[in-house]
């Protein structure tokens, strides 16, 4: 600790005015904040503030992440890690490069955007899709927006949208079958077509074809699919964190769920072959892993509470829609790209009947 | 009575209910511009005054407001600068107090003697209307279709109006008895709001005033800001709905009540406040009874004027920095410290968190209930944009979407900010404290509040 902040200290003047370094000062102040705690006096009423910050708040996300990561780590081996780290260093670029051109501080919304993007690709995914993924994701998705707070998508979807576009075949058949084993072939595994690696249709593609995969494997994980998205369960239980703590809205949440489930009973009872039933639908491919982590991402849903209501509703609509009657497998990532089009329209919807209250209220006041 | 939103954090070093006297000090420091009412000097420079003679008045709608001598002496007069408003000071020669108006009985005053004494006692100005937040006019030409008063007092480090009902329950029930005079129609109503019935002083007051059907006990939920006057007076529309916007409504809190008993009973005009003193940097935080007047000087300790300190005036909150050299007011009720500068932790953002409480349940206290032993007057974090995560319109207490609000004022949108309700913000300060973004909503909205007044007046 004390070593840190000696090094901090001492390199401290290069990033100041005059020093060879100025430029990257929001590297500076990104790693002084990120060891010591920023403290700045209040200047105006409340003089006290509540300890919660963004920092906190990121970093509660990544820890509800982290049995979804260890769960990916366990299936598709140390490939996964690999991910992870060109997608943070190749998003991490863009994100640095706009805080130096904009001289603001380097927000943690990067974090986990950067800890997302990874979790849902596939795991065979060839890395310079993953670094060129992360850099559209964070530049597109995120920066032209003016950064984190102010984006209208979620930047890891848009990142992923862009490579099931630009490169559909490779995104569909990269698929590799999950299993521990991985880390014993080392450093085979860490290639992109490993050649003991078996390619392996996902749950969602092959119930298209009427087979059905069993539950338990579903959710547990066994099972193949996008890097962070196979264990329901793990998915389960960071969901609990982020509820319990607060961070993650449960209105979205049981909205989407709730809707999912409701429409996938009824779809299933009157089309059998065409829907899939709604326990299979809540488990299988991205869709827990998108209601309970990039559907509550804040910043790209409605602002407002009771929107985010019909936000949850919205997606859990599409997704089984999109799932049953088009010609994508998966429809999760359209649903919420879809559902981030529609929050600011939601949040006007609660605006306009707020502004009526106020007018109710102005009367009394 | 339901209360929407609000939220009460465990906070440490709070008030006990223990009142204590505070000794008078030998000059008494009188502001003439306090609780936004303006004072002309009615004594002369060098005067002796009595107890009680009037030291100043103040033109008020339909009459004029005393300010009268809290003790006896010798008057000092001390023009005003740009930035202080003019004083007086008190070369205090007895401490004595002694009646100095008629004393009424309960029932035997009408409305208008009622007024006038409370105008001459320096009382008035207690009461307040919730429409404007301002005292009600002194002619009757607006009388109160019902009245609140607020046993309830949940800002951490203001006065506590059960202590006070506690240590003072029959004068106020003495002052509850005349209020059904001040009210438009005799079958108006009274709103008593306490915490829970429960409590042996609201059980022992409700028994007093079983007899008369205009006193109804309600309860309000202890989360802040249950005692503000707009927040009490919503709440009291929306459980009675026979009230129209037309009506109006005064609130009262448990020391203008206080004063009311002392004043219509006894003769006694206002001469001293019950003031909280408390915080994370005061030692024996209490609640003390302190003649108007009395320089902070002699009432704090000086620990809490140093440069390492902020000594706020009024509650955690909507606390503004108190002045050093200023004194009690008549309107004070709390003043709280608390350390300027806190410590630059150690990757604070994986900090368990036992020792901190926070709005979202994500530190270690909200699995033990711990207390916030870290509060400083600094941000705990860094200023970012807002990520729309709610917070502030889970707490707001009268439903605005104050990160709705911001969005608007950020695009410098004043217009549909007005029209979503910025006008309506009470300025309790809940949206700033929560916001993890560290947004000084609270400060916009007041600022903006302030610009479309003024575009009003041109």
């Amino acid at each position: 600790m004390k070593l840190i902040k000696n090094i901090l200290h001492s390199v401290r003047p290069l990033f100041e005015e005059g020093g060879k370094l100025r430029a990257m000062l929001p590297v500076y102040q990104a790693a002084d904040n990120f060891f010591f705690s920023h403290v700045e006096e209040t200047t105006c009423a409340p003089y006290g503030r509540d300890p919660i910050d963004i920092k906190r708040y990121m970093t509660l996300v990544i820890v509800a992440l982290m049995p979804a990561f260890l769960a990916s780590l366990y299936f598709f081996g140390p490939r996964v890690l690999l991910l992870m780290l060109v997608s943070y260093v190749a998003g991490g670029l863009i994100e640095v490069l706009f805080a130096i051109v904009r001289k603001e501080e380097i927000n943690e919304g990067f974090l986990v955007t950067g800890f997302i993007f990874p979790l849902i690709l596939p795991p065979g995914i060839p890395l310079w899709m993953v670094a060129l993924g992360s850099i559209f994701g964070v530049l597109v998705g995120k920066e032209i927006f003016g950064g984190t707070g102010r984006n209208l998508f979620n930047a890891a979807l848009v990142g992923r949208c862009f490579l099931a576009f630009a490169y559909p075949a490779r995104m569909t058949a990269t698929w590799i079958a999950p299993g521990p084993e991985k880390w014993l072939q080392l450093p085979g595994s860490l290639a992109a077509s490993a050649p003991d690696a078996v390619t392996l249709a996902t749950p969602l593609g092959l119930a298209k074809s009427g087979v059905m995969t069993a539950p338990l494997d579903l959710l547990v994980g066994n099972i193949s699919g996008c890097v962070g998205e196979t264990s329901a369960l793990a998915i389960l239980i960071g969901g609990v964190i982020l509820l319990l703590t607060g961070v993650a809205n449960w209105r979205t949440m049981a909205g989407g769920m709730a809707s999912m489930t409701l429409l996938a009973w009824v779809l299933n009872l009157i089309w059998p072959a065409q829907v899939a039933p709604p326990g299979f639908q809540l488990l299988a491919g991205g869709w827990m892993f998108g209601i309970v982590f990039m559907a509550t991402d804040p910043v790209t849903g409605p602002a407002t509470l009771s929107a985010k209501w019909a936000y949850g509703i919205l997606i859990g609509t599409l997704t089984v829609l999109i799932r049953s009657y088009s010609g994508f497998v998966e429809g999760t990532m359209f649903a919420i790209l879809f559902g981030n089009i529609c929050a600011p329209l939601m949040d006007e919807v609660v605006i306009r009947l707020r502004i009526r209250r106020c007018a109710a209220e102005r009367a009394c006041s | 009575m339901k209360l929407q939103g609000g939220y009460l954090p465990n906070i440490p070093g709070r008030p006990s209910s223990d009142i204590q006297d505070a000794a008078v000090p030998e000059r008494l420091d009188i502001a003439l511009r306090q609780g936004g009412v303006v004072y002309a000097p009615a004594v002369a420079d060098g005067t002796p005054v009595a107890f009680g003679a009037p030291l100043a008045w103040a033109d008020a709608t339909g009459g004029r407001i005393a300010l009268p001598a809290p003790a006896a002496g010798i008057v000092r007069l001390l023009p005003g600068t740009k930035s202080t408003a003019p004083r007086l000071l008190i070369e205090v020669s007895s401490t004595a107090v002694k009646p100095t108006g008629k004393r009424y009985k309960p029932g035997k005053a009408n409305a208008k003697q009622i007024r006038e004494a409370l105008a001459a006692g320096g009382v008035w100005p207690l009461i307040r209307k919730s429409k404007t937040g301002t005292m009600p006019p002194l002619d009757g030409s607006e009388l109160p279709t019902c009245l609140i008063v607020n046993l309830i007092s949940t800002e951490p480090f203001r006065a506590d109006g059960q202590s006070i009902l506690h240590a003072d329950r029959a004068r106020i029930e003495t002052g509850l008895m005349f209020l059904p005079s001040l009210l438009k129609a005799q079958d108006g109503r009274i709103h008593l709001v306490v915490e829970k019935v429960t409590d042996p002083d609201a059980q022992a007051l409700s028994l007093t005033l079983a007899k008369d059907s205009r006193f109804k006990l309600e309860t309000l939920p202890a989360r802040y800001p249950a005692e503000h006057p707009t927040v009490l007076a919503r709440a009291l529309r929306r459980h009675d709905r026979t009230l129209t916007p037309a009506d109006s409504i005064w609130v009262l809190d448990a020391q203008a009540v206080l004063a009311i008993g002392a004043c219509l009973a006894d003769g006694m005009p206002l001469h001293e406040r019950i003031v909280a003193t408390g915080g994370p940097g005061v030692a024996n935080p209490c609640h003390r009874r302190v003649r108007i007047g009395t320089p902070l000087r002699s009432l704090l300790p000086p620990s809490v004027f140093a440069d390492t300190t902020r000594l706020l005036k009024g509650g955690l909150f909507t606390g503004t920095p108190a002045v050093p050299d200023s004194a009690i007011e008549s309107l004070d009720d709390g003043f709280f410290a608390m350390p300027n500068t806190g410590e630059r932790e150690f990757l604070g953002f994986v900090h368990p968190g036992f020792d901190r409480v926070s709005a979202l349940p994500c530190f270690g206290s909200a699995l033990t209930g711990a207390d916030d032993r870290h509060l400083t007057a600094t941000l705990r974090g860094e200023r970012r944009p807002c990520v729309a995560c709610g917070l502030c319109e889970k707490v707001c207490p009268i439903e605005l979407l104050p990160q709705i609000l911001h969005r608007y004022l950020y695009r410098d949108a004043i217009d549909q900010a007005q029209a979503a309700g910025v006008d309506l913000c009470i300025g309790c300060g809940l949206c700033s404290y929560v916001c993890p973004s560290k947004i000084e909503l609270r400060q916009q909205f007041a600022d903006v509040q302030t610009r479309l007044r003024e575009e009003q007046t041109l």
